[in-house]
């Protein structure tokens, strides 16, 4: 049959890598264990094999007609092996000779597998370049998740309309040369998570009787058979246009996508012996709108080259797991209706004044309240201020929106280009102000300690300082978080190639770039943009080393 | 022609059985195949061991040390002291978001689960009767004892987990509050077996029925 291909192809992918270290007695690291040589192999091999049937058939020119089906396996193995010693007599030899070494490092090893299967189906069909139409359905199952669970179903369906190739369309296409409709419906599955965690294997531990080691072993985790696919849903529609001859284009996504079964590590009771679980765990929804416009003018002479994007997103947690109203998370709270990420904390209102200690004493969850400590809102209303029953939700990480705008400009030889890019109404927890704001003398402090509270400079917004102050999580330390940052900014100049291929060269570029050069925000901390967390526990600042500016010069020659 | 595509997508199918799903780790020991010599006994058993003294913050090593000493007059949080919460048991306005009060919780219930792990597990398996395989029993019950023991002494009221944790359902994770005398009776219950204990092991430091002794006249 002409119309049908069968493919069969195998690859693999061969890693082996092998690790070299070497501590000097003459270094810091290095002087207490006199020396340590480690070395050791971390090896993977993955093949893959596909094998796929295609049909395809144009009937009567204008139907065309693409089919696939297929079956696909991949299986993955890792292993490691390391081994060291320490106290050399000297440094000469290494990590080439271990056996130089007076003290042996325990030798470690491990391996782990993890296989997935794939059956795929899909189905294109194109009816005179106008009308698309593609479904596909398939079924992966991975070895990684729990014995019940190990297959995922995940069905697609896109269509689409070009309407510039229509003849009613002709007489608009000076101005709009390509205008495209289209929207889709998909299903997409996450299995990012390591070996064997649905499993209770064991852990090998020490324990020291006399001079002698013992090893012990303890289930590591508590088994979960239903551990599976997490799932994601994704509706979406979009228009993509082109007017004057693609000199400009824009792109307009509207989206919702919502995924359920989330692959979280959640925390279970202590009393099981364990602090967390991998299991599938809560849904949450992220809607929002996508805009790009990219336009492109000039000759040859002469151009310049946008591209601005924006989106706007909307984050919210549909359900939580175990029928949960809510949960918190350290400094966070996830609460159904409400976006990941929130901040959950004390609400800050003003300082004590000598004054007040009788009336307002029970609101700075002091013992002994005494004038210049924080004054905290009683939220519960039971006429005291306790770090865990009074906190609230007090701001989100989730920006608004977010924006990157790029031009390009040439001249000739010369070629300017900018990024600007930005992100409005997210909150940022400063880390870095929470412990510099502790004013305890015993550690730095911020120079907002200059106005702490005295008797002769009653603050009202900046506490006393204290040998032993209660940290107290607390909207002070919660921040607007939105910046513009102008990211990065080219200079460049090209040789003209009259003048280059004199010096017997293909081309000669010269080049500054700046990079972070101006970034404008209310944010105090380092960088509004470095910020660290999980998918949970977003926009934590722990005073992570911020983004540099940077100018660098720079010359290409190309022989 | 119509053969080579039956004949292809019985290849497609049949390749299937090449690469199998379930997972057989060699680096680890699974829970199925443990539990079944005297050896694995007692390694179970040394786990506990392991779970109230390792490292620098466990139970019996600074943990239970600086939490109870830190509140009394014998400790003072000195200017070195820089850690919030163990200030705050100095100044003994600790609460129960406290770091170290979370600790010696979660290692105690860590150690209770260990030892229930062991004494569910030598107990149910029919070839482990020997002599030795019922001091292990004994041993995990004095090391459950003492980690309840602590614990009763601190919080009052406490669960009291008896069995291995299996499951992941809320009926499962979610335990109440035992009243205190019958954790009590539990604690005698435990440490009267292990007098059954040798009165010498063989191995110096390991649990004897004259600790098992000692402890029960404490309690």
């Amino acid at each position: 049959m002409k119309n049908l291909v069968f493919k069969v192809s195998f690859g693999t992918d061969l890693i082996f890598n092998k690790e070299k270290s070497y501590l000097p007695s003459t270094i810091y690291e290095g002087l207490i264990t006199n020396g340590e040589g480690r070395i050791g192999t971390a090896d993977s091999r993955t093949w893959l094999n596909e094998n796929t049937l295609t049909y395809s058939k144009i009937v009567g020119e204008k139907h065309n007609l693409n089919v696939l089906a297929g079956y696909t396996q991949q299986n993955s193995t890792k292993e490691f092996v390391t081994a060291g010693s320490q106290q050399f007599v000297n440094d000469l030899t290494y990590y080439y000779s271990l056996q130089s070494g007076n003290v042996a490092l325990m030798p470690s090893s491990g391996e782990s597998t993890w296989a997935l299967n794939s059956y795929l189906s899909r189905v294109n069909y194109n009816y005179d370049s106008k009308y698309f139409l593609t479904a596909s359905l398939r079924a992966d199952g991975s070895s990684r998740f729990g014995k019940n669970n190990k297959w995922g179903y995940f069905p697609s369906f896109a269509v689409a309309w070009q309407i510039s190739n229509e003849a009613f369309f002709e007489p608009v296409k000076d101005v709009i040369n390509s205008i495209k409709i289209r929207t889709s419906y998909g299903a997409t599955g996450n299995q990012e998570i390591g070996e064997y965690q649905s499993l209770s294997t064991l852990s090998s531990v020490k324990y020291l009787f006399g001079d002698q080691i013992y090893t012990g072993f303890t289930p590591a985790r508590i088994s979960n058979d239903d551990l599976g696919w997490e799932l994601t849903n994704q509706f979406d529609a979009g228009v993509d246009a082109g007017f004057f001859d693609d000199k400009l284009n824009l792109t307009v996504d509207v989206y919702r996508k919502t995924t359920k079964d989330l692959l979280l590590a959640v925390q279970i009771p202590h009393t099981t012996g364990f602090t967390s679980s991998l299991q599938n765990f809560g849904t949450v929804q992220n809607q929002g709108i996508e805009l790009g416009i990219n336009t492109a003018l000039g000759n040859t002479a002469f151009s310049w080259n946008s591209n601005f994007n924006i989106s706007f997103n909307k984050n919210k947690i549909i359900a939580l797991g175990n029928d949960a109203e809510f949960y918190t998370f350290g400094n966070y709270i996830l609460r159904k209706g409400e976006s990941l990420g929130t901040f959950y904390g004390a609400v800050t209102d003003g300082i004590l004044q000598t004054a007040d200690i009788a009336t307002k004493g029970a609101f700075t969850g002091n013992a002994t309240p005494k004038a210049g400590d924080r004054l905290y809102k009683d939220i519960n209303g039971d006429g005291t201020f306790t770090t865990a029953a009074d906190r609230t939700s007090i701001g989100d990480a989730q920006p608004d929106f977010i924006f990157g705008f790029t031009n390009t400009f040439t001249y000739r030889g010369f070629e300017l280009s900018a990024l600007i890019n930005g992100s409005v109404g997210n909150k940022i927890l400063n880390g870095n102000a929470q412990a510099l704001e502790l004013y305890n003398g015993q550690q730095n402090a911020s120079t907002s300690a200059l106005d702490a509270w005295t008797p002769t400079n009653p603050s009202t917004t900046t506490p006393r300082a204290k040998l032993d102050p209660a940290p107290v999580f607390s909207d002070r330390f919660v921040e607007d978080g939105s910046f513009v940052r102008i990211k990065n900014i080219t200079f460049s100049y090209n040789l003209p190639k009259k003048v280059s291929e004199k010096l017997l060269l293909t081309s000669v570029k010269f080049r500054v770039v700046g990079e972070n050069l101006f970034t404008f925000t209310k944010y105090t901390g380092f960088d509004p943009e470095v910020t660290n967390g999980t998918t949970i526990s977003p926009g934590t600042d722990t005073g992570i080393y911020p983004a540099s500016k940077t100018i660098s010069g720079g010359l290409i020659v190309t022989f | 022609m119509k053969n080579i595509t039956l004949y292809s997508l019985l290849l497609i199918f049949s390749l299937s059985a090449c690469n199998p799903l379930d997972e057989n780790p060699k680096a680890f020991i699974g829970t199925g195949n443990f539990y079944n010599t005297t050896e694995d006994a007692d390694a179970a058993v040394l786990s506990i061991y392991n779970a109230i003294n390792s490292s620098t913050h466990t139970l019996y090593n600074r943990l239970i040390q600086i939490s109870t000493e830190m509140a009394t007059d014998d400790y003072e949080a000195g200017p070195r002291a820089r850690n919030a919460h163990v200030r705050a048991l100095s100044n003994l306005t600790h609460d129960a978001s406290n770091d170290r009060m979370l600790e010696i919780w979660r290692q105690s219930y860590d150690g209770i689960n260990r030892a229930n792990v062991a004494i569910d597990n030598i107990a149910k398996n029919p070839n482990l009767n020997s002599q030795k395989d019922k001091d292990l029993i004994n041993e995990a019950k004095f090391l459950r004892a003492v980690l309840y023991f602590n614990i009763v002494r601190w919080f009052g009221d406490v669960p009291l987990v008896l069995h291995e944790t299996k499951g992941l359902t809320p009926e499962v994770l979610n335990v109440t509050n035992t009243p205190e005398a019958e954790v009590y009776a539990q604690i005698e219950a435990d440490l009267l077996d292990s007098e059954a204990l040798p009165e010498v092991q063989s191995v110096k430091g390991r649990v004897t029925s004259g600790a098992a002794k000692s402890l029960l006249s404490k309690v």
